[in-house]
């Protein structure tokens, strides 16, 4: 079930709104509702793999509890509980989602014939196992209590708010919450707020950007003509596909994180936020700062760091470093385009720190060209990412600067430019902080300005919310982007 | 506080019209329930419930509307994506077809002539197009096959030693204004370029055949004009929905002489059968009772629908000619008024009718004219399943 479906604003939420504060005052009933119906919302779609996610409750609960009894002791027995924990988490995840990757590549390594199995890949998976092992592993650091009740573990692992595209929420930012939370009419309001910014990003920014990416890469990939005529991806085209993907995965993206962090607060729970105006780094070291938090944050504390993180020797740095982003890529899905993704970023990191660019630059034309520099990298990244194959990214990559060969504009460029235009402006203008720094200047200027930019912002905020409405009903192209990770 | 009214409004729109919806949905998700196989049912039931949405159309309207403003020429849709034309009409955008796809329809064109009876004329009409042939109304980059894809048809049909006639030519020879000739928002031809067009293909009848001709029958002065005001909102209209796309007036177009036909036709529903004058037999008011524009198709108060198979008597024709028209949903204006030029019409749909083989069809029944007749945009195999 999407956010962005009537389905779910319509009907799934108002039930879950009605049942929860029904039960206001019984925590313990509250828990059930929404565990339940957090376990009926990830079945909506594909029943069965609803049992896997409840074997890894289950599994996981059983782990917590054993490390919840032994923590003060200590010890390797302890020390083995968590490996085999993170071992059953790390199976899961590599039967459902990399088997099959890694079958079909020993196959053609060794050209053998080994039966590849027909496996599906559970929607959220890697979401779903990364917040399991984060309960198992931040009992045994003590950054939280183990639960007894393992409706309580369940409703962590499933809770239908950040279940399929994250953030990926760590145990210890909510282990207090999931008994002790407060739910306010001021939460519960921002919480309403928060999710219509993120319904409309996805909406109207990112469903439209995404017509205009998948067709680019449609055309790329040979499978798309053009009005009935066979065409080749000009460059422009390939320039503007490229632009609209990094709007579209942008915004539908750190949409789904604000209508999770949104629908979080209208039970009274608290994510931490997972994007921070990516697109105005001006280094990659600065981007991962600001892209997807949660992840870059649970490698670095999970992975980076016990490995040994920089107290180390340089070349056992550099080993960490490219491990931890041999795991970002990886995680992401089981395809070499993401592994590469996934290196790129780490060969850029090294470059930045060898290089200095890493440090914060103060000097704005230096700045200006650090942030060229940077989103240049970045839309590169996102071709590699979005492509099917590694071969198709480079043909992809290829088009984009052989415009002699290509030409820079046809037909489809311009009607893409000419009609979606208006969408990838707004991408760009909403990639800023302007919001902040209009609401910033209006505060400062008094309190008559106050007011009318709270005027301005319910007033946009329900029109957001009723054009969103207006083409979710219409049954506008919704694609979801997240059936890899 | 800002923030409080916003949660407030959104709580109430959510439970009201989700409740709305519920109301709308549950007959169809209940029957569905039972129908669908289990793996499709989430899927269904979600289309189930934005299919019944609450005040559906008000959303797609509103819809609209954000597109106008925002200045979007294009509005994306399930089926088939339209525009708004430079002149301001509403159109749709063809495909090229493939020169060998086109040779094939054009040969099943010359099968169901070499099968029709020994003395039998044959002629394929081609009815004109929204987009008149030449111009360029679409939005830039939107490259528009329709005519160019008819012309061809036209020459593979000719090279086959078929007889043709294109009405977008007539149209120019004529005169006319060709942008007045089609609705705004729909695709179709306008009940009184039917007339005109009726009375073109009568006097090819007459030219070509040597059969009567009588021009009063085509005189837009010897019919009564009744015109529904703002009353019609076509096919691609309502796709985007009228705050973006306007509406039509629709003509009602009922002579003024005497007729009197006899009609039978095979509807999904069954056979139909009337007698009686022009609005008796040809006319299907209730169509235009109510306005409702997503819901209601006055398009087809003219004959009562996009029937499979039409049979129609003239009790006063002027010969005792037989004319067998296969066509489009074009057909529904154009039968009324070609009926007064004949003693028999029979229409039938190609896309529909399964009966038996067309090219079976023809030589088991002895008719004086063949006519095929399709737009621009009829280009599939069950068009040309002959």
């Amino acid at each position: 079930m999407l956010f962005s479906s009537t389905i779910f604003i319509f009907i799934f939420l108002p039930t879950v709104l009605l049942l929860y504060y029904a039960c206001k005052g019984h925590r313990k009933i509250q828990n059930i509702i929404l565990c339940v119906l957090s376990l009926f919302f990830y079945a909506w779609g594909e029943p069965k793999f609803v049992l896997i996610m409840m074997c890894s409750i289950a599994m996981n609960w059983f782990f917590g509890l054993i490390v919840g009894r032994h923590r003060e002791s200590g010890g390797n027995k302890l020390k083995l509980v968590i490996a085999l924990d993170i071992v059953f988490n790390l199976a899961l995840l590599f039967i459902f989602k990399y088997l099959v990757f890694t079958l079909n590549n020993i196959n053609s390594l060794f050209s053998s014939n080994i039966s590849v199995p027909d496996i599906a890949l559970p929607i959220g998976i890697s979401f779903f196992t990364f917040q399991a092992m984060s309960y198992v592993i931040d009992v045994y650091r003590g950054k939280g209590e183990a639960q007894t009740n393992i409706l309580n573990v369940a409703l962590y692992i499933s809770f239908f708010p950040q279940l399929i595209a994250g953030p990926i929420v760590r145990y210890e930012t909510i282990a207090d919450q999931i008994n002790n939370r407060q739910e306010t009419v001021q939460d519960f309001s921002d919480g309403v707020a928060r999710f219509i910014i993120g319904l409309s990003k996805k909406v109207i920014i990112a469903n439209n950007a995404a017509i205009i990416a998948d067709k680019a890469f449609e055309i790329a990939g040979g499978g798309a003509s053009w009005f009935g005529v066979d065409i080749a991806l000009s460059s422009g085209m390939a320039w503007l596909g490229a632009i609209a993907y990094t709007m579209q995965i942008f915004f539908d993206f750190s949409g789904y994180s604000d209508m999770a962090i949104g629908l979080g607060k209208m039970f009274g729970f608290h994510f931490l936020e997972n994007f921070n105006y990516p697109y105005i780094s001006r280094s990659i070291t600065e981007f991962w700062r600001r892209w997807h938090i949660s992840l870059s944050t649970w490698f670095r504390d999970y992975v980076y760091i016990p490995l040994g993180g920089n107290r180390c020797s340089k070349a056992r740095n550099i080993f960490n470093t490219f491990v931890v982003w041999l795991c970002t890529g990886i995680w992401h899905g089981a395809n070499w385009t993401f592994i590469v993704w996934g290196l790129l970023y780490f060969a850029l990191l090294m470059f930045e720190r060898s290089t200095g660019l890493n440090k914060e630059c103060k000097n704005s034309a230096s700045g200006i060209l650090r942030w060229i520099y940077t989103l240049f990298f970045v839309i590169m990244a996102w071709i590699i990412f979005r492509a099917d194959s590694l071969s198709s990214a480079i043909d992809y990559i290829g088009h984009m600067f052989n415009w002699s060969t290509y030409g820079m504009i046809d037909s489809p460029a311009i009607f893409y430019f000419q009609e979606y235009g208006i969408f990838l402006l707004a991408g760009i203008v909403f990639s800023t902080p302007v919001i902040p720094w209009i609401k910033e200047k209006l505060s400062s200027a008094g309190a008559a300005a106050r007011t009318i930019c709270d005027v301005l912002s319910f007033i946009a905020i329900l029109l957001l919310f009723l054009i969103s409405v207006s083409f979710m009903v219409k049954g506008s192209y919704n694609p979801f982007i997240y059936f890899n990770f | 506080m800002k923030n409080r009214i916003i949660a407030i409004i959104f709580v109430l729109l959510i439970f009201v019209l989700g409740g709305k919806t519920v109301i709308n949905s549950a007959p169809y998700v209940f029957e569905d329930a039972s129908t669908t196989p289990y793996s499709e049912l989430s899927s269904t039931i979600e289309a189930d419930v934005t299919n019944n949405f609450a005040q559906k159309y008000t959303w797609i309207n509103a819809n609209g509307l954000f597109q106008k403003l925002i200045g979007k020429r294009i509005v994306e849709n399930s089926e088939k994506d339209v525009y708004r034309a430079s002149n301001g009409m509403i159109v749709g955008a063809n495909d090229y077809i493939d020169p060998a796809v086109i040779q094939k329809y054009a040969d099943k064109v010359s099968l169901l002539a070499k099968n029709a009876n020994q003395g039998c004329e044959f002629l394929f009409v081609e009815l004109p197009y929204k987009e008149k042939s030449g111009d360029k109304i679409t939005p830039d980059g939107v490259d528009n096959y329709a005519n160019i894809n008819a012309d061809n048809l036209l020459s593979a049909i000719q090279a086959n030693g078929i007889k043709t006639m294109d009405l977008r030519e007539e149209i120019d020879k004529a005169g006319l204004d060709h942008y007045s000739l089609f609705f705004n928002t729909d695709h179709h031809w306008k009940p009184s370029t039917a007339l005109w067009a009726a009375g073109v293909l009568n006097r090819h009848f007459a030219d070509e055949f040597g059969w009567e001709y009588n021009p009063y029958y085509y005189d837009i002065k010897n019919y009564k004009v009744k015109t529904y005001k703002d009353w019609f909102l076509g096919a691609q209209g309502k796709r985007i929905g009228d705050w973006y796309s306007g509406v039509d007036d629709f003509d009602l177009i009922t002579p003024k002489f005497d007729t009197s036909y006899s009609f039978t036709a095979d509807s999904a529903s069954g056979t139909i059968n009337r007698e009686g004058d022009f609005n008796k037999v040809m006319i299907k008011k209730k169509r235009l009772k109510n306005k409702n524009y997503f819901k209601a198709s006055p398009y087809y108060a003219y004959i009562g629908g996009d029937y499979k198979i039409t049979e129609i008597h003239n009790n006063l024709a002027l010969n005792n000619k037989k004319v067998l028209l296969i066509s489009d949903s074009y057909k529904c204006t154009l039968i009324p008024y070609l009926s007064n030029a004949v003693s028999d019409l029979t229409t039938i749909d190609a896309r529909y009718y399964k009966k038996m083989k067309l090219s079976d069809y023809v030589s088991s029944h002895k008719y004086d004219a063949i006519i095929i007749a399709y737009n621009p945009t009829v280009f599939e195999d069950r068009a040309f399943d002959f």
